[in-house]
């Protein structure tokens, strides 16, 4: 054992209510550190998944005939005119899925196809949106078979799915006949088989969803898709992974969530940073207060150091005596801290959940987050060892030996 | 310094200054101290650190052992500090000097549970535990009481005949300093009498040394006649 262990620890093992007490302080401060950063992340983690875990991440359209037109922006450039707002068909879509599926960064790839059409009742017209998808692979992004509250899944032939607030509004139910107006001019008639709830009221309220080849001949596309969509392993990537595709194939515009909803990262990135603030703030506090304690102690203890450097102890071994204390205090304390932190969590999740049965949101122990916390907590608390140190380093033995 | 001295000296004489020179721990305006032809201004402070380590034993007015190790504890520190580690090989030396200065029964005691005369023993032993050519008191026995104070200085003879160690104190007790081989006489920071005690025996020493006014000298004188 290093003398200067065995002195440290001696020090701190008999001014026992003083260690106590500091350790309390680390813990609670890196408790209070693990808690906020668990439920921060939680809570975003949770607001994503609302947002996007059911929906596209990254997808790509065919570029119109207008977008193909643009060219660099000149002096003398003039645009004028009407757009297509059709959706254009994408061309070789088979040879682009199968390019898609050699990533290893997506986790689902749709081919659909989209379009606009409207429902007539009582001579009120709603705009609803038509989705065709392949019934085999929309699972992977909406999982809609999991998500029906009437009714079942099934959505061939001539059968669709409705939202729950499109059939509430329309006073809807399985098994109800209803017909859609296309803008040509057209109509046709199907048969609501079920009715799913996807969180998001927009989709509840306007999507109709029905096979992707029944799609494709209502719309008019043949055998061509309008739209691939893809979830990411990795949702923060999106942005790379849009830039990756988009490089990789021509005559598209590739599109990610992240583009389409910048305000809600914007308020994410805020609370992070506010989030990051506070645990700062907690952290200085630590180590402000582990500092105090220990100069205090160099203090209380000038006559021992002033005893033990007469009898031949390095002014070195001297100031590694308190950076030793330090680190000790600092890697207990982080250590019930963080167990501490992690019983907050399970106490909120536990009283969350009381009154409803489900916790208010799910909140997820991430153990490289607590890892992080308690060694920068660790860490500081050495460093907040280092002025006392010096402090001790630099006490001279003659006045302590001469003052008793 | 081959021969076992005290030097006695009146208050700001420059007493403790001095053994603080002496001792590696302060260092002088002017002038030098040599140890085995080694200077010590020469030194750096690591170097004089483990010479005060490996060379001197101090013994303090007050004791100045630490309260939060046990008797033998504070014993071995002085090894602790030369091994860099807390080792007990010397456990069983520790326990020898601890019996030397008649501290057997309580070897593992803490040291606050200690008497003060127990306390000052305690911090004896600590001097001798890596075995110095020089033991440095400054008033050992200030804080002890006569009893005390005569088995502590009988102790000193004992370890300066058994272990041949050369003990130099600071005192201005004149009854001490009659006991001791040398006596150099401080005042105002300069040598006043330096003169040899041994070549006299007891009853010249105390009243060459002692002066009227030392009431103890002149109780112990007594004492010494009727024994």
């Amino acid at each position: 054992m290093m003398f200067e262990w065995k002195v440290a620890t001696r020090f701190l093992k008999e001014g026992k209510g003083q260690s106590i007490f500091i350790l309390l302080g680390i813990s609670v401060g890196v408790a209070v550190m693990v808690f906020l950063n668990t439920l921060i992340s939680g809570l975003q983690e949770d607001l994503i998944n609302q947002t996007v875990g059911n929906s596209a991440h990254v997808w790509l359209t065919g570029q119109s005939v207008f977008e193909q037109q643009i060219s660099e922006m000149g002096e003398d450039n003039v645009v004028a005119g009407n757009a297509d707002p059709r959706p254009v068909q994408l061309n070789n879509w088979q040879a682009m899925i199968e390019v898609l599926g050699e990533r290893d960064d997506l986790r689902g790839i749709l081919p659909l196809v989209e379009g606009n059409a409207f429902y007539v009742n009582n001579s009120v017209a709603t705009p609803v949106i038509i989705k065709g998808f392949d019934s085999q692979k929309a699972d992977a992004i909406y999982n809609i078979t999991t998500r029906i509250t009437t009714g079942n899944s099934n959505y061939d032939g001539n059968n669709l799915l409705v939202g729950h607030t499109f059939a509430t509004d329309n006073e809807l139910k399985p098994g109800d006949i209803i017909k859609l107006n296309l803008p040509s001019g057209s109509s046709q008639s199907f048969v609501i088989s079920g009715i799913f709830d996807l969180g998001n009221s927009a989709v509840n309220s306007s999507w109709m969803v029905m096979d992707l080849s029944r799609a494709q001949k209502l719309l008019g596309y043949g055998n061509e898709v309008t739209k691939i969509e893809m979830q990411v392993k990795e949702i923060f990537e999106a942005e790379n992974i849009d830039a990756s595709i988009d490089n990789r194939l021509d005559h598209v515009v590739v599109d990610n969530w992240i583009e389409s909803n910048s305000s809600l990262l914007t308020a994410l990135q805020s609370q992070s940073a506010s989030s990051i603030m506070i645990q700062v703030f907690v952290l200085l506090a630590v180590t402000l207060g582990i500092s105090s304690v220990l100069a205090v102690s160099v203090v209380q203890k000038s006559k021992q150091l002033g005893i033990l450097k007469a009898m031949g102890t390095k002014s070195g071994q001297a100031s590694r005596i308190f950076l030793l204390q330090g680190s000790i205090l600092g890697i207990i304390g982080s250590l019930i801290g963080a167990a501490f932190g992690i019983g907050l969590v399970q106490m909120f999740l536990w009283g969350t959940s009381l009154s409803t049965g489900v916790p208010l949101f799910p909140l997820s122990i991430q153990p490289q987050n607590i890892l992080v916390i308690a060694i920068i907590s660790s860490l500081s608390s050495t460093i907040a060892a280092f002025v006392p140190a010096n402090r001790s380093s630099k006490l001279n033995p003659v006045e302590v030996i001469r003052n008793g | 310094m081959v021969q076992p001295f005290r030097q006695r000296c009146y208050s700001g004489s420059g007493k403790s200054t001095l053994l603080n020179i002496l001792g590696a721990l302060d260092q002088p305006t002017k002038g030098d101290v040599y140890f085995n032809d080694r200077s010590f201004s020469k030194m750096t402070q690591n170097e004089l650190a483990d010479f005060r380590n490996q060379n001197l034993g101090f013994i303090f007015q007050f004791h100045h052992l630490l309260p939060e190790f046990s008797a033998i504890e504070n014993v071995l520190i002085p090894t602790w500090i030369k091994a860099g580690r807390g080792t007990n090989i010397k456990a069983a030396r520790a326990k020898e000097l601890l019996e030397l200065v008649g501290l057997k029964d309580f070897i593992k005691s803490k040291v606050t549970n200690l008497s003060g005369g127990q306390q000052q023993r305690v911090a004896i032993a600590r001097a001798l535990i890596n075995d110095p050519a020089i033991l440095l008191g400054d008033e050992p026995t200030g804080n002890l009481d006569s009893e005390s104070t005569d088995q502590v200085y009988g102790l000193f003879r004992t370890i300066n005949e058994t272990l041949g160690t050369t003990l130099l104190i600071v005192t201005h007790n004149d009854h001490i300093a009659a006991k001791s081989d040398r006596v150099i006489e401080l005042a105002d920071g300069r040598i006043s009498r330096d003169y040899l005690n041994s070549s006299f025996d007891d009853e010249e020493a105390f009243l060459k040394v002692a002066p009227v006014y030392c009431k103890i000298c002149q109780h112990m004188r007594v004492e010494k006649h009727h024994l």
